[in-house]
């Protein structure tokens, strides 16, 4: 008896063995069929995707992967009735199924039977109307059919019944901004932003998509201005709206804005100086003054003070900068210090200086006090050219801050200032401690080689200047390379040649001497010293360049017929000069920006294109004579 | 007789050319030439200021020869064109040796300026188009026209139409994949359906197909049709798929016809037959029509990517020389949505001037479709090789002599020539043929 039951048991177990490996057996070609009839659908095969997936619906009709899959296949190959029959037949046993149904609907649509797709769509709809998943499963349905319009009706009906004034915001959005009705995703993204503050930055990244777009730009400004206008107490909207200006380049608005940001947050001067430290670096200094002086008259106690108040006297720096008239010169040469208009410049820097000698007086040691010092310096030489009082405030610095940057910047320019003043020997004095210094960084000392060279060749002494140069010339990295080749080639191609081994540098001697001459802006004595080149040495190489530079600071001192004249005068010395084309560009320039004279600035930029049309300057003179015409850019 | 022949010759020349005493103006267009693009500008021009302009087929480069004047003159220095001042008697000489029977050159005399139409979408940005680039940078002026004008039968006043890199098949680049969520795309989806709601398209791809019958007719009744890029392939493409959908789901709102590689009609087409249209909506390709650099084999580097003109016999077939003038014959390749189109479904009768030798990969082709003509030129920017969205625009000023857009000016150049009767014109060579026949 035990034996029977022993073998029955067996038999059983064999039994389910075999089976179990059957169906594991089945399963194994199901996956297999399966992957088959995804990779026939990847390669747009829809015929042969379409026969696996049927075989596996007709062995699993349960399964919804399967009945998808084949479902899409006969939709691709607009087997539309056989489509729509199978998920009605499935429908009837899940009637209640909001995916199936709203994907019936899309069936129909694709079939062309469109009201019909719409009342399977509102059924959908009706089956659980305070449910949000049947509005995002027809919304989904109707924006791949690319009914976008529909699509927002229906959301917005969802959040009416729903009774959730914020619900589907996100989805509303994005579809407004796809139909580029930016006025309405901006509400959407505002209802956002009312519920979750936090989210600002990925609102902001979403609405950047169509504010780069003006009228995007435009149409958001207006709700966020209108909305943030009814909700000051609401931070988020305020820091959109400012966002929104910026964005805009309206950085008087997003001033304001911030402002108001500030009092409300009690911040105490700390967002109007994140504002203030943006606006400069976007040289809005007009805007960034307005901050920093906010900062300093409400918040005396600022933790950052020092660095408001200089922020504050170089906006004002700026400003001065931009207002000067000569600051966007159009000469070769800067005017001559000398010229009227330095004059009645000078009060506009007064401010300025004042605003850096209080930082100077009330930080002295630090490195706010190191660096107003040093920018009185540099209005006292570049704008006022007091080289007595520049060189009191930049000994001053030197003494105060014997490190850093600002170190080797004020030694650079004292260089600078003793060579301008013609005291030479104590020029080299300052380039020399910057060459020693075991502070200073290789760029300066560079800087300090070139001056040292600049000096030799002032001087006359060309064998010392080329040797100075000989390193630097090398050095293809350095940012005075160019400057040390240039200077070199000019010395190299202008010395006399040896005559019974000795040389006569008289000629390119005085040259040097004009050069420092005009770097001093001692320009008729410069004139003069070039004059007297051009006549006793009329068939040195450097007449041309002596001529041109007469021509250059005759133009900067406003003496245009002197200036003409002297351009003139390298034409007509033919072959031998290389620089025809450049004075013939002069003469168009001094008619073109000195005397206003557009129909002589166009025949001279003619006439070079005439005579040297192969010019680095020709295509120049083209481009003014097509904007001197008025010809469309 | 040999004298006779050189007098008849002679008299020719100087009743049809104007060889009185006053200079001549010859812009050389071969290397010499400091500025080829812009020098067609100043034909245009002068073209506009009722001078004649002669086109000296393959001579020195295709170079024009006219009447001087202060002018033209003038205008050529500022836009740095180059030009030579020469004496009736040099053109003369020119005329003959251009008219020489030995020799492969002709004349053309250009008269009249084309009135030029670019066919592009709204929001359009001259630098999204080579063409529309080459026209702006050789001041040649250009009026802008899109699907309602084309509907309307606005184009008939218009000598030459220039297709933008359009998708005729309504598929919207098939950008789709890459780009279905970026704010152009979207935008010119919406602007594109909202146009063909206007125009009373249920879809944008049965308003592409109207507008690409109506270019077809506007070719039939005499216009001259430029197009690069994808414009060349979808226009035939949308023809073939006149009575089928191909566009999927995604494009038109339905999926496309089952086997509707099977239902193309070829007969519609101008220049293509028997390809098959890409199945898959989300490959950015739009048939086999284009060898897309993967299906080209070992692939091909830039450096060695290159595409030969064919020569033509310019006294015989003065069309297609005309549309190759260059001063270079092997031009560097360049890629666009279509770079070129596979030789073997281009239709026997289709004129095929440039193609990447030792391949199938033909780049620049001509044809005639009833009175009109027509002219293909795979690629987008010959000045870019491999131009993607949002890739800043070509300056021109850095190609002024680009033998690639040179293509292009000729083809904008060639509706104001008037050109000789051909050879096998059976009409016309009843009153030529008796002068030549006295010589030989």
């Amino acid at each position: 008896m035990y034996r029977i039951v022993y073998y029955i048991l067996i038999i059983m177990l064999m039994g389910g063995s075999v089976s179990f490996q059957l169906d594991s057996q089945n399963q194994q070609d199901d996956r297999t069929l399966y992957r088959m009839a995804q990779q026939y659908e990847r390669a747009g095969d829809y015929r042969n995707a379409s026969r696996l997936y049927e075989r596996l619906y007709l062995r699993d009709p349960e399964n919804t992967t399967y009945f998808d899959g084949y479902r899409r296949m006969l939709m691709q190959l607009r087997e539309y009735d056989r489509a729509i029959a199978m998920t009605e037949e499935r429908l009837e046993r899940n009637p209640y199924d909001a995916n199936l149904l709203s994907t019936l609907g899309s069936m129909y649509y694709q079939a062309e039977e469109r009201e019909k797709a719409f009342d399977i769509w509102e059924e959908t709809l009706a089956i659980q109307p305070r449910n949000i998943v049947p509005y995002q499963q027809v919304a989904s349905r109707m924006i791949e059919n690319r009914l976008l319009d529909q699509a927002i009706e229906v959301y917005k009906r969802g959040r009416e019944n729903v009774g959730q004034s914020h619900l589907f915001a996100n989805d509303l959005a994005f579809l407004y901004a796809s139909t580029m009705n930016y006025r309405g995703a901006t509400r959407e993204y505002l209802l956002m932003l009312e519920h979750t503050p936090q989210q600002l930055s990925f609102i902001q990244s979403r609405m950047s998509m169509y504010v780069l777009r003006n009228d995007g730009l435009e149409q958001a400004i207006e709700v966020v201005e209108n909305i943030a206008e009814r909700n000051r107490d609401k931070l988020q909207f305020q820091r959109l709206l400012a966002w929104l200006y910026r964005e805009g380049k309206d950085f008087e608005q997003a001033y304001k804005i911030y402002k108001q940001i500030d009092r409300s947050q009690n911040a105490r001067g700390a967002e109007l100086y994140s504002f203030a430290q943006t606006a400069f670096r976007e040289r809005e200094y007009e805007v960034a003054a307005m901050a920093y002086r906010d900062i300093l008259d409400q918040y005396p106690e600022f933790e950052r003070t020092p660095h408001v108040r200089f922020g504050y006297a170089r906006c004002l720096e700026e400003v001065s900068l931009k207002a000067d008239s000569l600051y966007k010169t159009v000469y070769p040469v800067s005017p001559p210090a000398t010229d009227d208009r330095i004059t009645e410049m000078r009060t506009s820097y007064d401010r300025v200086i004042d605003a850096y000698r209080s930082l100077v007086r009330d930080y002295q040691g630090t490195s706010i006090g190191a660096q107003a010092l040093f920018r009185i310096g540099l209005i006292q030489y570049n704008r006022h050219f007091d080289l007595d009082g520049a060189l009191e405030t930049l000994h001053e610095v030197v003494r105060l801050y014997s490190r850093g940057d600002i170190y080797m910047d004020a030694r650079a320019a004292l260089g600078e200032l003793y060579i301008v003043r013609g005291s030479l020997d104590d020029a080299l004095t300052q380039f020399d401690s910057l060459i020693e210094s075991q502070h200073v960084t290789g760029e300066y000392k560079d800087l300090a080689v070139l001056r040292r060279s600049e000096i030799c060749f002032y001087r006359g002494e060309f064998d010392e200047a080329l040797e100075e140069l000989q390193e630097l010339v090398r050095k293809s990295h350095s940012s005075y390379a160019n400057n040390a080749i240039e200077l070199q080639t000019f010395i190299i191609e202008n010395r006399e040649p040896a005559l019974r081994g000795v040389r006569s540098d008289d000629a390119l001697a005085l040259y040097a001497q004009a050069m420092h001459q005009k770097r001093q802006q001692r320009y008729p004595e410069a004139i003069s010293s070039l004059e007297h080149i051009v006549e006793e040495y009329p068939n040195a190489l450097l007449v041309d360049d002596a001529l041109l530079t007469i021509g250059d600071l005759n133009f900067s001192m406003r003496r245009f017929d002197d200036a003409i004249s002297a351009y003139r005068r390298i034409q007509s010395l033919e072959d031998r000069s290389i620089l025809r084309d450049r004075a013939l560009m002069r003469i168009a320039e001094v008619y073109h920006h000195g005397t206003g004279d557009r129909e002589r600035a166009i025949e001279a930029y003619e006439e070079l294109i005439i005579e040297h049309p192969r010019s680095m300057l020709a295509t120049e003179a083209r481009k003014r004579i097509r904007l001197l015409r008025g010809d469309p850019s | 007789m040999r004298n006779l022949f050189i007098c008849a010759v002679a008299f020719l020349i100087l009743k049809t050319f104007p060889l009185a005493s006053q200079d001549m103006m010859l812009i050389p267009m071969d290397l010499r030439q400091t500025e080829h693009l812009k020098a067609y500008g100043i034909a245009y021009m002068a073209l506009e200021k009722q001078i004649d302009v002669d086109w000296l087929l393959n001579y020195r480069g295709g170079s024009f020869l006219l009447q001087y004047h202060d002018v033209i003159a003038r205008e050529c220095r500022i836009r740095n064109v180059g030009y030579e001042t020469i004496s009736g008697t040099q053109a003369a000489q020119i005329y003959a040796e251009v008219q020489a029977e030995d020799a492969n050159m002709d004349v053309v005399r250009c008269e009249t300026p084309p009135k030029i139409a670019v066919y592009v979408p709204p929001g359009f940005q001259p630098w999204d188009d080579a063409v529309t680039l080459a026209l702006e940078y050789a001041e040649i002026p250009y009026e802008k026209v899109f699907n309602k004008e084309v509907l309307n039968g606005d184009i008939y006043e218009y000598d030459w139409l220039h297709l933008h890199h359009e998708d005729f098949t309504g598929q919207y680049g098939k950008f789709y994949a890459s780009y279905s969520n970026a704010p152009w795309y979207i935008e010119k989806v919406r602007t594109y359906e909202q146009i063909a709601a206007e125009l009373g398209f249920d879809k944008v791809s049965e308003m592409k197909l109207a507008v690409a019958l109506a270019i077809k007719e506007y070719i039939a009744s005499g216009g001259f049709v430029f197009a690069m890029c994808s414009a060349t392939d979808t226009f035939d493409i949308a023809l073939a798929a006149k009575n089928v959908d191909i566009a999927d789901v995604m494009y038109n709102g339905t999926p496309p016809d089952p086997n509707f590689n099977e239902e193309l009609d070829f007969s519609q087409t101008l220049v293509f037959e028997n390809f098959e249209v890409e199945e898959n909506p989300l490959r950015y390709e739009f048939s086999n029509i284009d060898i897309p650099p993967t299906d080209m084999g070992p692939s091909v580097p830039r450096e060695a990517d290159y595409f030969t003109l064919f020569e033509f016999s310019a006294k015989h077939d003065p069309v297609p020389t005309m549309l190759t003038q260059n001063h270079v014959n092997v031009i560097s390749g360049f890629m666009g949505q279509t770079t070129n189109f596979d030789e073997q479904f281009i239709k026997p009768h289709i004129v095929i001037m440039a193609k990447r030798e030792g391949s199938r990969e033909v780049k620049y082709i001509h044809g005639q479709h009833g009175r009109g003509t027509f002219t293909f030129y795979g690629g987008h920017d010959p000045e870019d090789y491999m131009h993607a969205v949002g890739d800043p625009p070509t300056d021109l000023s850095l190609y002024p002599g680009s033998p690639g857009y040179r293509l292009i000016l000729n083809n904008v150049l060639f509706p104001a020539a008037r050109p000789k009767p051909q050879k096998t014109d059976v009409f016309d060579s009843e009153t030529i043929l008796p002068l030549f026949g006295d010589a030989q």
